[in-house]
Formats: C-alpha cells, structure tokens, sequence
C-alpha cells in the first residue's frame, strides 16, 4: 500500500474514531441532563410528583406504548367521543359471547387500524366515513351532537362556578349587541342588575367593553368575530351557528334556570334551548332596540 | 382633549393568506398586565403562511380583536373562582372544543404556568407544542412548572434586556430552550418621530409632556402612587398624561392639568413624551427604553412570578433609568426631581441607547420557529 493509501486509511480510522467519540458524549450528555432533571425532580418533588413527570415525559418521549395510546386518544378526539371505545364494547360484547380471545384480538385489529390510519390517509378516510355513519344512527331525537356544539366542554363544571360564586339560580343572557349604542348598553347593565336580585347571571356577549361586566363582578363568555373565523377557516360560518355551538355549552355547564335573550335572533336560541332541554324564559327586547327593529311595511 | 381616545392598531393583523392556509393556537394565562397578550400578537403578525387564533384568559381580548386577530376569550380561574379542580376540567374542556373546532397545526402556550387542564387537553391532541416561555422569574417561584417543560416539543424563551440579572428557577434551564430577542411590539421602523407622535395624540410640540403609566393596577394599588406621582411631576412643569390601562376598572384620575388618553399599542408613540414613569413589566420596560425616553420605573413588586424589581434595577445599574422601589413622599418627590433634571436626562438617554444596542427584536425567528414546528409535525405525519 502506498503511503497515499496508508494515510487514506488512519484518516478514515481517525473520522469514525471521530464519529464514536461524538456519539458517545451527546449520549452522555443526553443522559447527563435527564440525570440532573431527575435529582432536580427528586429534591423538589413529591413521589407522586414525579411518577406523573416521569408519565409525561414517557408520553410525550414516545415509549412505544405511550405513542400508540397517544395516537388512539388523538382518533377518538378527532372521530368522535367514544368511537374506540363503543368499538371495543361491541367487539367484546358480540364476539366475546362466543370467544373472549377472539373479541380481544378484534379490539387490538382496530387499535391497530387506528394506529395506521395515523400513517395512510386511505384509512384515515375510511374510519372518518364509519364514524359519522355511526353517530348519524346512534343519534337520538333531542340528543345533542357533541361533535358539532362541543358540548361537554363545561359540564363538568356544572354548579361549581355558581357554587364557588353564588348559590343562586343563574339566568343566561345571549347578547348580539356588538354595534348597539351606549344607551342601549346602558339599558342592558339595567337589565343585568334587575336580574341579579334573584339570579347569578352568565353573559354570553358581543360587547366588547369587558369593564363593564368586571365592575359588576358579572361572568361572561365571549363570542368570537364571525366574520373573521369566515376568513380563517376557510368557509362560510354562520354567526347563528357559533352562538349557539356555545350557548349550548354554557347551557349544560351553567344549568340556568331560565335563558333571557336580548336583541337575538330567537330561532338560534330556541334550537340550542330546545335541544338540551333548558327552558327558554321571556325573550326581552329593549324599548329603544324594537322601535328601531319595528317593521317598515304592513 | 381630555379623556379623548385614540384608537390606533387596526392594522388588519390577520391579513388574507389564503383560505387553506394553515391554524395555529396561541394560547396565553392572564397575568398582570397585557405582556402575554401582547407577545403573542408580536409573534403572530410575523407569520407567513398561518393564520393565528388567539385563545386568552386575559380580560385584554377585545383589544386583540380589534387589531385583527381571532380571538377566543377563556374566563381565568381568578376571574370565575369556585374549585380548582373544576376549573381545570373547564379549562381542559374548553381547550378540547377549540382545538376540535379550529384544527390548530401547532399549539402555542405564553405564560409561566402550563395549566392541568391544558397540559391534559394539549397532549392528548396529539399535535405539536411550544411553550413561549419568558424569563425572569422571582427566586423564590418554585420550579416545579418547568418540569412541564417536558410535554412541550419546543420552549422559546423570549429575549430580555436585563437576563444578566436573573435569578429566577428559569436561570437553570436554559439547556432545552431556544432563544430569541426581545418579543416588543416596538421597532424603529413602527415609532413615530417626537413631532407625528405630538400631531398623532393631538399634543402641542413646544410643552413638557410626562408619561404616566403604572400598569393595570389588578393586583396592587397604583391609585395612591399615581396621584403623588402627578403631582410631582406637576410641581416641575410636566403636564402628566395618565394612559389608564385597558383592564383597570378604577376610575380615570381627574385632576386640574392632567390629560388622560386612551391608546393603544402605546409603543408607537412613546417619543411624544419628554419623561416617562412607568412599572417595570416585559413590555413597557422594553417599549419604554427602546424609545430611549428618560424613565423612572416603579415596579410592580405584587406580581405573582414576573421579577419586575430586578429587571428594573438591571437598567438601573445599567445607567438607562431610574428606579423608585417603595414610592411615599419623599422618595417619589427626589425620584421625580432626579428625572427631571436636565444632565440625568441626558445621562439617561446615553445609558439607554448603550443598553439597547444591537438588540434585534425576535418575533420574527420565533414565528418562524413555531411554522417550523408545523411543518416538521406534517412531515412526520
């Protein structure tokens, strides 16, 4: 071998002894740092503490195990509430009959086919398609469509709020009174403090001068600009329809006893009343607002 | 002129990007002032091919909406009280039906404390998170929230003038983070000249004008402060102009030869000001010595997290402000005397420029970061 050759040689040698070297201290360095986030974790936390750290970081890490349950939590969000599960129920409760192994196994197939659809868009599509097949005959008249409205999102705090607040009944105002005056807004806080005497009211509002709610020390819910979700989302999206996406979220969160509306459109509120069973109270229209609504024709 | 109102900002932050244009959630805690608020918008104004939805605890939500963003309000546990635990279901829930209806790429937290609730709702999703996650805590703030740190796929943490004074827990973690400049709504390109500035809030150019801005007043009592302040400053021939913050419910200080304005962003127009006196949270500290106007700050030593007080007596040390810590009589009339007075001025506005030289603003490398974090998420999908 030449020297040329020779040198070639020790200096391939050199790169990979290289190459090692850099691996072995990034590994160290890896192992050196999660050591220290651990000696950190052990003087500050309590064990139970870490436990639920040493979780997180093995979800989000991705453990194997972690990752598929991850991805499967990831399709029951995206395919509806209870899809996985209602699958693994029925799969054990029709094949289970028969043979408890072969109801497993057909639970572990759709976890599986779940796990896939992560990857092909071809699956994807097709768990989407049965999904809404399914919600579309489970459906119950009178049922709310969770998936639309999202409506779940405050039932857990069912009377907590009120509790931690007040023990009163509480009354939900649904106000579209984004362009009404100072006057008229006037006439609203009148409105609110009237109601107030018996009731803890929850504001569901386009008034964007929060000030006004805070000093009475009133709750309040916002209602995103629907023009501008139009534009972000890419499609045309009904005001109507996010008013009432969130109404009946506050409706089951809240429980009102009564629902007021001021200058809405009454069918909105009376499908998303009517639609989680909430009774709807007198519709109340400001003197000023309904001689300036009053038709112009006979 | 009194209690006029300037709206200024409707600068149509969600310009049209197309329709199929990709969605990504900046959501923010409360905090004191608007500082998360505001981050966020800094950020999101420099994305390219996204469109921000910005989901805030903060009380400030109109005046996002007002710039142009989307802008979902969240009420905050301290606004709604009850239990804890609940509220961190309501949270979680909530979270849950935005991510559901919007279908963010990435997920964007801005505050110091991951809530359960969100945490839970985030990594169930599935979809890639970063926590914008500022330093300066106090010393004494425990930790234990920058384990959460783990959940998230990126930390950013905005850059700070004074982060050579920090002692706080996030001084220690800075091995799994990236860095940025400071996240300012206020460039050089963005502040008005001392004359627009006078013409734009309708001030006469030849008086002496003084910013007084002590913050929203949420979690202490600026009231007292403000009125010793005012006065003093009146004693000197400053006409004080009081900016009332957008979340203070107090009424406005009405008082013989006080203006009170209503502005917002204020960054734009701080050279309308010969002396500024102002607390010492992440934006106005910023905002207030780029402009590089002679300040006194007070800081606001309620804060539950944010170390105003050090950030403060970095600029201090610095030569770029003063510093006036417990604001009775005495110490705001000598603070005040000191402000006012010609060669500190000067002085000031030296330290001030030393400071803040070379300093880029980093909206642009986090927003850049965060379409980053999308677009890696597509490619492993």
């Amino acid at each position: 071998m030449s020297s040329y050759g020779q040198f070639d040689k020790l200096l391939n040698e050199v790169r990979l002894l290289n190459q090692r070297l850099d691996s072995i201290q990034s590994a160290f360095e890896e192992s050196e740092i999660i050591a220290l986030e651990r000696q950190h974790m052990a003087e500050r936390m309590s064990a139970r503490e870490v436990a639920e750290a040493e979780l997180i970081r093995a979800t989000v890490r991705g453990a194997p195990h972690a990752r598929a349950k991850r991805l499967n939590r990831r399709y029951v969000d995206r395919l509806g509430p209870g899809l996985l599960p209602g699958f693994e129920q029925l799969a054990w409760r029709w094949m289970g009959r028969l043979n408890d192994s072969l109801g497993g196994l057909i639970a572990g197939v759709l976890r599986r086919a779940f796990i896939a659809a992560e990857r092909w868009p071809v699956v994807k599509r097709v768990l989407i398609w049965v999904a809404g097949i399914r919600r579309r005959l489970l459906k119950l008249p009178g049922q709310v469509d969770q998936q639309l409205v999202g409506a779940d999102y405050l039932r857990e705090l069912n009377g907590a709020l009120v509790g931690g607040r007040s023990t009163r009944l509480v009354g939900i105002c649904l106000v579209d009174a984004s362009s009404i005056g100072p006057q008229l807004t006037e006439d609203l806080m009148t409105l609110l403090d009237e109601i107030r005497v018996e009731e803890e009211p929850v504001v569901i509002t386009r008034i964007d001068d929060f000030a006004r709610f805070k000093e009475r020390d009133i709750v309040f819910e916002y209602l995103p600009n629907a023009r501008r979700v139009a534009e972000i989302m890419g499609r045309n999206v009904h005001f109507g329809k996010m008013a009432r996406r969130r109404l009946q979220g506050c409706i089951e969160a809240y429980q009102p006893s009564r629902v007021v509306t001021v200058f809405d459109e009454g069918g909105i509120l009376r499908i998303a009343t009517s639609s989680v069973g909430a009774q709807t109270g007198p519709r109340v229209v400001p003197e000023a607002h309904e001689r300036s609504h009053r038709p112009c024709h006979k | 002129m009194k209690g006029s109102s300037t709206t200024v900002g409707n600068e149509q932050a969600a310009v049209s990007r197309g329709a199929g244009a990709r969605r990504i959630l900046l959501a923010t805690t409360n905090g004191a002032g608007l500082g998360h608020l505001m981050r966020v918008m800094t950020v999101a104004k420099q994305f390219r091919n996204s469109h921000a939805v910005i989901a805030t605890q903060s009380q400030a939500a109109p005046l996002a909406e007002s710039m142009g963003f989307l802008v979902e309000y969240v009420p905050s546990y301290g606004y709604l009280r009850g239990s804890r635990h609940r509220w961190q279901n309501f949270l979680r829930n909530r979270m849950n039906d935005i991510i559901g209806y919007y279908k963010p790429a990435v997920l964007v937290f801005d505050g110091p404390v991951p809530y359960q609730g969100l945490a839970q709702s985030w990594i169930a999703s599935g979809l890639p998170t970063v926590w914008l996650r500022r330093a300066m805590w106090k010393p004494e703030v425990s930790s234990r929230w920058l384990y959460m740190g783990s959940f998230f796929d990126e930390i950013i943490e905005p850059g700070d003038l004074a982060i050579a004074s920090d002692h706080g827990p996030t001084s220690a973690w800075r091995h799994e983070i990236q860095q940025c400049g400071p996240l300012t709504s206020v460039t050089e390109e963005v502040m008005l000249a001392r004359g627009d500035a006078r013409d734009a809030l309708d001030l006469p150019a030849m008086a002496k004008f003084a910013l007084v801005s002590l913050g929203a007043g949420a979690i202490n009592d600026v009231a007292s402060t403000q009125t010793e302040v005012v006065g003093q400053l009146q004693k000197h021939g400053y006409t004080p102009i009081v900016i009332p913050s957008p979340l203070s419910t107090a009424p406005p200080l009405v008082a013989d030869g006080v203006l009170t304005r209503k502005i917002f962003p204020l960054g734009p127009y701080l050279r309308a000001f010969d002396v500024i006196v102002g607390a010492s949270g992440y934006n106005s500290f910023h905002e207030n010595l780029l402009s590089n106007t002679p300040t006194l700050f007070i800081p606001n030593l309620q804060t539950g997290v944010d170390d105003q007080r050090a950030r403060a007596r970095a600029a201090e040390r610095a030569g770029a402000a003063l510093v006036l810590e417990s604001p009775e009589r005495s110490s705001c009339a000598r603070a005040i005397k000191l402000l006012v007075d010609a060669s500190v001025q000067t002085r000031l506005r030296r330290g001030a420029a030393l400071f803040t030289r070379g300093v880029e603003n980093g909206a642009e490398y986090a927003a850049n970061l965060i379409e980053a974090a999308a677009i890696d998420a597509k490619v492993r999908v």
